[in-house]
């Protein structure tokens, strides 16, 4: 008779135990995280109400253009232009949460809103043909030819004052910007499902808080690498090329060293948990590891990329021209806030073991 | 010795070895396949990081990538349940070690342990043992010696990764465990407990003298059973405490087999039913095999005393040498790139994935690799690529960790020590 092997108790005993293992090891920690208050506090008091501020403002712009094009007031015009100024203001202090529904399909509210460079091509050939404008058909234009640029485009040039379709462009352009402004704060709304809920209810798209805190700090060192590489290092030719000054940020408006300014702020904010430093950022963290030492640092080194940035005479397309050095100064005063954020302040934080995509040992 | 190693044994424990294995390996596949991260890390980059030696070991495009992860899934599948042991344990490591190999930024100390154990399992014998399908009866012997060799495997990892505790971060100041602990400050029950400096060091030396000694209380007869509690125990912990995937399971799975090689049966053969058993024989080769294994395994993690300066901040010799959860490090980097007399700087992270830039911002040999791929793409003779990095590591505030006057262009690949990695920054 041969022998039967049967597998007894002792593997399944094992297998229990490996299966625990893993479902332990996937379940986020219960109660009242650090993180989760920092991350719920970013998520109430500044994601939110700064999305909400930014569709508000778009909402006055898209007005103050009809108003404009109703009466051709240069005093409503120059109201309706720092209408603009101010929306742009909210926007790039918001550039810093550049995930979710910012960069994610089908929404792509960050390239839909804000594309840079856009087209005026695409504006300028839907003003000299003859079909209606209207918001549809500024949305059918794509990223290039919609959302903050295009009213920019539209509302900075004298044109507007005599050319009747540029007009209707801009109420057009003015009123999608602000069905996108809408659209965009519900993608985000946790009341309505939107994606703070990823944020504040982890356990989808990030793991637990720690993951959502390292994604907001991972895009506040990304975000000061993007000021430098793209609205800086770019026009005045750091890819190897002579000046650009035909590609800096809000061009039409001069608004570009105001558009840095702003998505300091924003950095700032994210940082200190809002302006007047009563809620909980990530500086809220460093506290509560005894590291005043990396708060100071920011604030110093926050006040110094402000000052260089005040250091360059607007407009910044001329500038990257006049006074390159002054521009270079700028990249290195980011620079160096870039550093102290994504090596000093991830590392206090331990920012890497949720950054990391694989598992890390 | 090879007398020794001769004498026949169940093969049951090593049959539950490469049951584990192969299911490990499955969800780790299914894991990486479910999270998107086929494409994210293996087939989206237009750059990858290679291993020296390696570097004809590329990921294919797709969808042949998504193809390779599936026949590895079914490979892994087939090795868990015996179809053909050893030719599926055989698939499993290739498939699962050229991916492994494709791309450096994913490197991981448990998917080595795990490419070792699948070599190992097609190299020593025990494929009849618990096969579910097809079902093979009968008791399959084995020469003790199989026994060893991973036990071997699984003392060297525990040991060295104790060894590479040794340093002052670890004994002096208990980073980065207490950085790491800090982030837990709020658990439930334990989280004020683990905000204190008194857990970082706790904790830190219970590691230590964990990692140094529970294989030799594994080895002991007496104290194998409290041990490999002690196993699941700290595994469990760290599991909880640490986003480190498989590696836990992985270990509590492996270290089975330190109990007896019929641990794993309802009740244990009578000798007749042993007797039946084909005897294994031993000849010198495998002797010589087993030897030159040996000597390997214990020789990798030591290379690194070959480099001079601190391995945790170099990095020479890290690799390979079961140096785990060793370091938080962070940093910056970027490119200055000289050609046709013009300046311009290069910021990696517009064309690596999220987890190929935050191991190459840390990871000297990795920066030389990519400054060689920025001289490849510019082009000219004359380009010269300067390395902006900056790396902050247990605590320590930034520092350069490559000279910047040092054109990386003209730096070849190579083991040998790298002149232009700077000195780590004193401990603050």
């Amino acid at each position: 008779m041969r022998p039967s092997i049967s597998i007894s108790a002792a593997p399944l005993l094992v297998c229990a135990v490996i299966g625990t293992t893993s479902l332990l090891a996937g379940c986020p920690g219960s109660g009242a995280d650090s993180y989760d208050e920092v991350v719920d506090s970013l998520v109430d008091a500044i994601i939110i109400p700064g999305f909400a501020e930014f569709a508000g403002a778009c909402e006055i712009l898209s007005e103050s253009a009809r108003t404009y094009c109703d009466v051709r007031d240069p005093a409503v015009l120059q109201a309706a232009r720092d209408d603009w100024r101010n929306a742009r203001g909210l926007w790039k202090q918001q550039d810093v949460f550049a995930f979710g529904p910012y960069s994610q399909f089908p929404d792509r509210f960050g390239s839909n809103i804000d594309f840079h460079p856009m087209r005026p091509e695409q504006l300028q050939a839907l003003i000299a043909g003859n079909d209606e404008i209207d918001a549809a058909r500024i949305a059918g234009l794509g990223a290039t030819g919609r959302g903050l640029p295009a009213v920019e485009f539209l509302l900075f040039s004298d044109e507007v004052a005599s050319d009747d379709r540029r007009c209707s462009a801009l109420i057009a352009a003015g009123e999608d910007l602000a069905a996108l402004a809408q659209e965009n704060l519900a993608a985000w709304d946790p009341a309505s499902g939107g994606f703070a809920r990823e944020l504040t209810d982890p356990g989808g798209e990030f793991a637990d808080s720690e993951a959502a805190a390292a994604e907001i700090l991972s895009r506040v060192g990304f975000l000061l690498e993007n000021m430098r590489a793209d609205s800086l290092l770019r026009p005045l030719g750091g890819g190897g090329e002579q000046a650009q000054p035909e590609i800096v940020t809000s061009r039409f408006s001069q608004h570009s060293i105001e558009d840095l300014f702003g998505q300091l702020n924003g950095v700032e904010r994210v940082f200190e948990g809002g302006p007047a430093r009563i809620d909980r950022g990530l500086a809220t963290l460093l506290r509560r590891r005894d590291r005043h030492d990396l708060i100071e640092a920011f604030r110093d080194r926050i006040e110094d990329a402000r000052a260089a940035l005040r250091a360059i005479d607007a407009p910044l397309q001329s500038a990257v021209v006049s006074d390159p050095a002054r521009v270079r100064d700028a990249v290195d005063a980011l620079g160096s806030l870039q550093r102290l954020i994504q090596a000093d302040i991830a590392n206090a934080l331990a920012a890497t073991l949720t950054f990391n995509d694989a598992d890390g040992d | 010795m090879i007398e020794r190693a001769a004498r026949p044994v169940d093969a049951a424990g090593l049959g539950a070895l490469r049951v584990f294995v192969g299911l490990i390996i499955f969800a780790a596949t299914a894991r990486t396949a479910l999270l998107g991260r086929i494409r994210s890390i293996y087939t989206e980059p237009n750059f990858h990081f290679t291993h020296i030696g390696f570097e004809w070991v590329r990921p294919l495009p797709e969808p042949w990538m998504q193809l390779l992860f599936a026949a590895l899934a079914i490979a892994a599948l087939a090795m868990a349940v015996g179809f053909y042991a050893r030719y599926s344990a055989a698939a499993t490591f290739l498939l699962f070690t050229w991916i492994e190999l494709s791309e450096k930024a994913a490197f991981l100390n448990h998917y080595y342990l795990l490419s070792l154990l699948c070599l190992l399992l097609v190299a020593l014998p025990g494929d009849r043992a618990l096969c579910v399908w097809p079902r093979r009866p009968g008791i399959q012997r084995v020469p003790i010696g199989a026994y060893w060799m991973i036990r071997f495997q699984l003392s060297v990892v525990y040991l060295f990764a104790g060894i590479a505790k040794l340093n002052s971060d670890w004994l002096v100041r208990a980073e980065p465990l207490r950085t790491w602990l800090s982030a837990h400050a709020e658990m439930p029950v334990i989280g004020g407990l683990l905000q204190t400096s008194a857990a970082g060091f706790a904790l830190s030396y219970g590691g230590l003298v964990f990692d140094l000694s529970i294989w030799v209380f594994l080895l002991l007869p007496k104290t194998r059973r409290a041990a490999w509690a002690l196993v699941v125990v700290f595994h469990v912990s760290v599991g909880l405490l640490f986003p480190i995937g498989v590696f836990p399971v992985a270990m509590i799975a492996a270290t089975t087999i330190f109990f007896a090689p019929d641990w794993c049966r309802w009740r244990h053969p009578v000798e007749s039913e042993v007797d039946q058993a084909p005897r294994p024989s031993l000849r010198p080769l495998h002797g010589a095999l087993a030897a030159l294994w040996i000597i390997v395994q214990l020789a990798m993690p030591m290379r690194c005393l070959l480099y001079p300066g601190p391995v945790n901040w170099t990095e020479e010799g890290f690799r390979y040498a079961w140096r785990v959860m060793l370091i938080e490090k962070t940093g910056t980097l970027e490119y200055r790139v000289l050609s046709d007399g013009q300046e311009s700087r290069v910021f990696p992270s517009r064309e690596l994935c999220g987890l190929q830039y935050r191991m190459l911002v840390t990871q000297p040999d990795m920066i030389l690799e990519y400054a060689h791929h920025i001289r490849d793409r510019v082009g000219g003779a004359d380009t010269a690529v300067y390395a902006d990095a900056w790396v902050s590591m247990n605590g320590r505030p930034a520092a350069r960790i490559v000279n910047p006057a040092v054109d990386l262009a003209r730096e070849p690949r190579s083991l040998l020590p790298a002149h232009w990695i700077l000195r780590a920054p004193p401990a603050p």
